[in-house]
């Protein structure tokens, strides 16, 4: 008995197979191939730079425009600008699934996503270097491959490499035989929309160039503009690279209600005493829709706009013109309580115009500047829905009068809420050369760009140090390379 | 102040206001010319969705006095109270016995409308089946409920973030009638409705409550074999399952609709053991006890989360009242390890032991070539007094010698083997997925830890006096580590083998008996720990490693010590031959960020020592425990948040007298300046520091308003200036015992009776934290996070007795 017991017992550790688990380590909650669904990713990597250019406009690109103010927490107004890593990190989340989306669109031969990848990641790229200068291009998304720390690559080398980029995807878009595209936010899948999108958004970055590299920037304006059948464009507000949010959490607009971003925080800032100078000056009846009358105002009876300056310190900010109750808020109604009435403005036709207007007065291409210039105001009222008053073409300050500055002053307008792109064009051609540093703000020279994010400083800190060094040091007051 | 943003300053959130000196105001609690209240806004129309404001309803307001409304935190909390009772069986007869309890804890908390109840039922018991064959079990299961528990940390949900942002005029009194006149069930009523939600209406209407049920229970039989062999087999599982509905009302924050949500957490831990033992008495001085066996052992963890972020109808709270499409999460993590080990014990005339192990583990969490992994340990004591004479043992009665060796390894976590896309939440009808952000490591090895250790324990005076010590050092290699990487390179970390980590260290017991005789006895002990850590190894192009933190940085560096916090500070004098090396720099008056991570702190103590007593006279005994902590650092992001918004005593430095400064202890700056209005300020503050004048460092000027200064000085990402030494001392625990003499209890039936006081944190000193209990820890992503203390609810004191009878 004793010895069958130990045999037994012997035989029974014997098969207790140690390296055998009844759990699997595979996780039963994730996707381990998605080949057959690349729009996953497309829908994705839309949601998350969209929505990052939505916030990064409100709460940063808007008040570095000028176009509006905060009354506390004003240290970003007086050029405390901290590292924006958010933003860094949102628009290369998106670049990274855009990148996933293209390989996996490459191997399944599905060259509509191949296309629709490459004008997502050059719009993300365009806003990184626009607001960093040089940053990590050609090596990134490369840690599969065992490089953690990608090289920061030249903004000239950029600039020449998006528009090829932008060039590909719009010869890929020619083609016949496209495979249908699911997913997508922007254009429901219409691939003549990408296809204007991605020749307008080539016109914009060329034109960028106009200062540092005219030749390139007329040559690529001129050729598109010329050859409209190899190269659409944006052709009326229904071609608009916008994006309308869903009524409901948690698809609508970030920043309202609905969403349930604080009426607090949104109270926090104000249209700027700078934009309402501008609009009033010009007569401008997009003053009434962009911003309320003050509470105070109302509350006589005699309701008008105040804007709140730029660049106070906090405390003297929240008592400015009397405080609160005292200055307008953007119209709370539109863009606030209404869950997904202000859309995402990536690009809009009436940019094209003023962009074409541009080359055409600086005689790149043989158009006729002033009715561009004035088509691309009628465009922009009828986005706003505001109705154009019949003597506002000929009225002072808008009235065409082949000037740069005429041309920027609209187009800034045109800009507002559009991510950084105000800040950006004010950046290139100094108009309007009414914005300037707050009286508090603690750089006299107006900052040209964002400092690299302190994950970047950290973890890729040699090429991070090399580039920062290239550009003249990592300060939020060195000039990008298109500036110079 | 009408809490809506249409008063003079009541858009913001921040007490930098008049001084509260009884001027009438009209406030969010005055009475309105309609017998309604400032704060009730809302029109009835709300009801049907618009998000009307009608001040028409409302009427005008009555302004009221303007005073201080009290510390909002010591208004709204109450006196908590637990009450444990406990019964207990047990029996037992020739062929084996059994035990059975019962417990019950009923606690209700300070914070209002929270609470906790548990029932605990343990039985146990065993039976000698026949001579040779003994089955034992063990069961006990716990039931776990609570209506509310509060939500800590930093957000709208916590009442103490609530109160970090507080409006000093407040009183929190004002708030209890939460609901707006008529709006029952839809909009709160509160002093501020731009960001902040009334406490009363978090704690009353916003709950949390919780329902869990757990077992842990195993079955085991031992079969001797022979006089010296003996077979263990066991089987045992630990299961639970938690149930949590959270349910948010209409006019929330962050849920304008309201919320529900049922989160469900599946827990089972299975065990599988068999033991086979040797035990015998080679002759009268050897003795030799070896075992060997086996373990498997499977866990599963299963947490499934169904949300409603909308609600249809305000107040029903169930999924079917959804408005839009409900949102659900999941993870069920599983994994297993496998074990086959041996330990045995030579024991030489009861004085001399040597233990030695080693085991073999198997996990399936680990890639295929190294989830197997060995780890053996050797330890050897000697009792010296038993071997040696060492003269009297009323001197030296006791002393015994060990020291040890031993490694252990370990696993990780389920599925860090593979890359994945992630399904993520779709947008309207369009499903998403992004690719996983870890890169794994196909490669992984266990982590090994080898440590050796030796000791002392000594006893002098029959026991009198007696020390134990021991001397530790720990060292960890393999570490499983997640390396950041920059979202540049597609991932934001891999998962490497890395690092050399040591601990060190010496714990310290010293035992006293000042006083012992028939009716009075004195014990008393000291217990003294240190601990040294230091990262001796990083991976090769690893110079940094962050694995935490909440506002610092928990960053370990090749050098450093594990609990070294990084964070951002000040811009400084840096060169350190200028005469205002380390001073601070202002621009305009004010300080400025530097955004350069460095080292501020470290959380660990340079050392602890804890002094319990306990003092024993006739029938009544007085226990107490001091426990004092030396150095370490602490973040209080409570004390920065609370700075920029006004709220603590140092924010009052420089404010005018019609501003609330100056303070009793705080010096008034004493200045006056007038601005570019030609207003003149008696509220100023011209920081402690130098400014930039011609490429000269020159000591600043530039007087700014006190809470323009405030304000930007403790910006919540000014790091260094929200640290404190953690250094305290606090009585921690008393009791006064009472035991009923036995001559008082009649009959067998009670065997003892006896009444305790009990009184926990019943004094504090604190070197430099003034914000409260430098113990407080801040919660973040599920765990609590060292260092840092972020709008966590107070410590508490407790006082309470119990009675203990045994029959």
């Amino acid at each position: 008995m004793k010895k069958i017991f130990l045999i037994a017992t012997v035989f029974a550790m014997a098969l207790w197979s140690c390296d055998k688990f009844d759990v699997s380590n595979d996780n039963p909650d994730v996707a381990l191939n998605i080949d057959k669904n690349p729009e996953l990713l497309l829908t994705n990597l839309q949601r998350t730079s969209i929505r990052e250019a939505v916030g990064g406009s409100w709460s940063e690109g808007n008040l570095m425009g000028q176009y509006g103010a905060r009354i506390v927490f004003t240290s970003f107004d007086l050029f405390d600008w901290g590292d924006q890593s958010g933003a860094w990190n949102n628009y290369y989340y998106a670049i990274r699934d855009a990148k996933e989306l293209e390989e996996l669109a490459n191997e399944n031969e599905l060259k509509s996503y191949v296309a629709v990848s490459k004008i997502m990641q050059t719009w993300a790229f365009s806003i990184l270097t626009d607001m960093w200068g040089d940053i990590p291009y050609s090596e990134v998304n490369l840690a599969g491959e065992e490089n953690y720390t990608p090289i920061y690559d030249e903004q000239e080398e950029i600039y020449s490499s998006m528009l090829s980029e932008l060039e590909a995807a719009n010869t890929i878009l020619a083609s016949s035989d496209l495979t249908q595209i699911k997913g997508d936010l922007l254009f429901d899948g219409d691939l003549d929309l990408w296809r204007k999108f991605a020749n307008s958004l080539r016109l914009r970055l060329a034109l960028r160039l106009s200062e540092v590299s005219p030749g390139t920037a007329s040559n690529v304006i001129a050729e598109i503009y010329e050859n409209p059948g190899r190269n659409p464009i944006m052709e009326s507000n229904d071609d608009n690279a916008a994006l309308t949010f869903l009524a409901a959490n948690p698809d609508a607009h970030p920043v309202t209600e609905e969403s349930v971003y604080r009426v607090g925080s949104y109270n926090e800032y104000r249209i700027s005493e700078h934009f309402v100078t501008m609009l009033e000056g010009l007569n401008d009846p997009r003053l009434e829709f962009f911003a309320d009358p003050t509470a105070n105002s109302v509350e006589e009876g005699i309701p008008e706009i105040v804007g709140m300056l730029n660049g106070v310190v906090d405390g003297p900010a929240y008592t400015y013109q009397g405080g609160d109750a005292f200055l307008s808020k953007f119209n709370i109604d539109y863009f606030y309580f209404q869950p997904n009435a202000n859309q995402a403005r990536l690009m809009l036709y009436s940019e094209v115009q003023f962009i074409l207007a541009e080359a055409a007065q600086r005689g790149w291409i043989t158009a006729d500047a002033q009715s561009l210039y004035e088509e691309g105001i009628v465009a922009n009222f009828e986005y706003w829905d505001v109705e154009l008053p019949a003597d506002y073409l000929t009225s002072p300050g808008v009235a065409y009068d082949n000037s740069l500055e005429t041309i920027m002053t609209q187009k800034y307008i045109n800009l507002f809420y559009t991510d950084y792109q105000g800040f950006i064009e004010y950046k290139r051609t100094g108009f309007p050369a009414t914005i300037e540093p707050g009286p508090d703000a603690f750089y006299d020279v107006y900052p040209s760009r964002f400092e690299y994010p302190s994950n970047e400083e950290s973890l890729n800190n040699a090429n991070y140090t090399e580039a920062a060094n290239r550009i003249g040091g990592d300060q939020i007051t060195t000039k990008v390379w298109w500036e110079n | 102040m009408d809490g809506y943003g249409n008063g003079t300053y009541d858009g913001v959130d921040e007490s930098w206001g008049p001084l509260m000196d009884g001027r009438l105001i009209a406030q969010h609690d005055s009475p309105t010319s309609n017998g309604l209240r400032g704060g009730d806004v809302h029109g009835l129309d709300y009801i049907l969705g618009s998000s009307g404001v009608d001040l028409d309803r409302r009427g005008t307001i009555t302004p009221t006095p303007f005073v201080y409304g009290g510390n909002p935190a010591e208004e709204f909390m109450e006196t908590g109270r637990t009450l444990i009772n406990t019964v207990s069986f047990y029996g037992s007869n020739d062929n084996g016995n059994y035990r059975v309890s019962y417990t019950n804890l009923d606690n209700k908390g300070i914070v209002p409308n929270t609470d906790l109840r548990r029932n605990t039922i343990s039985a146990s018991g065993d039976y000698q089946i026949s001579d040779r064959l003994k089955i034992s079990s063990k069961i006990n299961y716990i039931r776990s409920d609570s209506d509310n528990r509060h939500v800590n940390g930093y957000g709208t949900e916590s009442v103490m973030y609530l109160f970090m942002w507080w409006g000093q005029q407040v009183n929190v009194n004002s708030l209890r009638n939460y609901w707006q006149d008529s709006l029952e069930g839809f909009q709160q009523y509160n002093y501020n409705y731009n960001y902040h939600d009334n406490p009363y209406f978090t704690m009353y209407e916003n709950t949390n409550a919780l329902a869990k049920d757990r077992i842990i229970g195993n079955l085991s039989a031992t079969y001797d074999i022979s006089d010296d062999f003996k077979l263990m087999v066991r089987g045992g599982r630990d299961f639970f399952s938690e149930y949590r509905t959270i349910k948010r009302a209409y006019s929330t924050q962050r849920f304008p609709n309201g919320q529900y949500r049922e989160d469900k957490i599946n827990f089972q831990e299975t065990n599988l053991d068999f033991l086979l033992t040797y035990d015998k008495d080679i002759n009268n001085k050897f003795h030799i006890n070896a075992n060997f066996g086996g373990n498997r052992m499977v866990q599963k963890n299963h947490f499934n989360s169904l949300m409603a972020n909308k609600l249809l109808i305000p107040g029903i709270y169930a999924f079917s009242n959804v408005d839009g499409s409900l949102v659900q999460r999941s993870s069920r993590p599983e994994k297993q390890i496998n074990s086959l080990y041996a330990f045995a014990q030579l024991g030489w005339n009861n004085s001399v032991y040597l233990d030695l192990t080693a085991r073999n583990d198997w996990s399936s969490t680990l890639p295929e070539q190294n989830n197997s992994y060995f780890y053996p340990s050797a330890s050897l004591s000697v009792v010296l007094s038993d071997l040696f004479d060492f003269g009297s043992q009323d001197i030296l009665s006791f002393a015994k010698l060990r020291g040890g060796w031993a490694q252990v390894g370990s696993d990780t976590d389920a599925y860090r083997l593979s890359e994945y896309y992630a399904l993520g939440t779709p947008v309207g009808d369009n499903p998403t997925a992004s690719p996983s952000n870890t890169l794994p490591n196909f490669d992984l090895k266990p982590e090994i830890q080898t440590s050796y250790e030796f000791g002392t324990d000594l006893r002098f005076f029959k026991n009198r006096l007696s020390l134990d010590a021991t001397y530790y050092n720990t060292v960890s290699k393999n570490q499983i580590l997640d390396i950041d990487l920059p979202i540049t390179s597609g991932k934001t970390a891999r998962t490497i083998n890395a690092g050399k980590i040591r601990n060190q260290g010496l714990e310290i017991m010293l035992g006293i008996t000042p006083v012992s005789n028939d009716d009075f006895n004195w014990n008393s002990s000291f217990n003294f720990g240190l601990n040294r850590n230091k990262v001796l190894e990083l991976a090769d192009d690893v110079e940094r490693y962050q694995y935490g933190g909440n506002g610092i940085s928990l960053i370990a560096e090749e050098g450093g010590s594990l609990g070294d916090m990084w964070g951002t500070g000040l811009v400084k004098v840096e060169d350190e031959n200028s005469p205002y090396y380390g001073e601070v720099i202002f621009n305009n008056g004010l300080v400025q960020q530097d955004n350069t991570l460095r080292k501020v702190g470290n959380f660990n103590p340079d050392f602890t020592l804890g002094w319990n007593n306990t003092i024993t006279y006739k029938n009544i005994s007085l226990n107490f425990l001091l426990d004092w902590r030396q150095g370490g650092e602490l973040l209080s992001r409570t004390r920065l948040i609370a700075a920029t918004s006004g709220n603590v005593v140092e924010t009052l430095w420089g404010r005018s007298p019609e501003y609330g400064g100056p303070h009793p202890g705080i010096a008034d700056s004493g200045l006056s300046y007038t601005d570019d209005n030609g207003v003149t300020w008696t509220d100023g503050v011209i920081g402690d520091g130098v400014m930039l004048q011609d490429g000269e460092y020159v000591p600043n000027n530039v007087i700014v308003a006190a809470n323009a200064y405030h304000n930007n000085r403790y910006r919540r990402d000014n790091d260094t200036e929200g640290i404190y030494d953690a250094t305290f001392i606090k009585l921690r625990e008393a009791r006064l015992t009472y035991d009923f003499p036995t001559r008082l209890l009649k009959g067998d039936d009670i065997k003892k009776l006896s009444f305790s006081l009990i009184g926990t944190n019943l004094w504090l000193w604190a070197k430099d934290f003034n914000h409260g209990d430098p113990e407080l820890l801040s919660f973040g992503g599920g765990s609590y996070v060292p260092g840092v203390e972020n709008a966590t609810v107070p410590t508490t004191r407790s006082l309470g007795f119990a009675i203990n009878v045994e029959f």
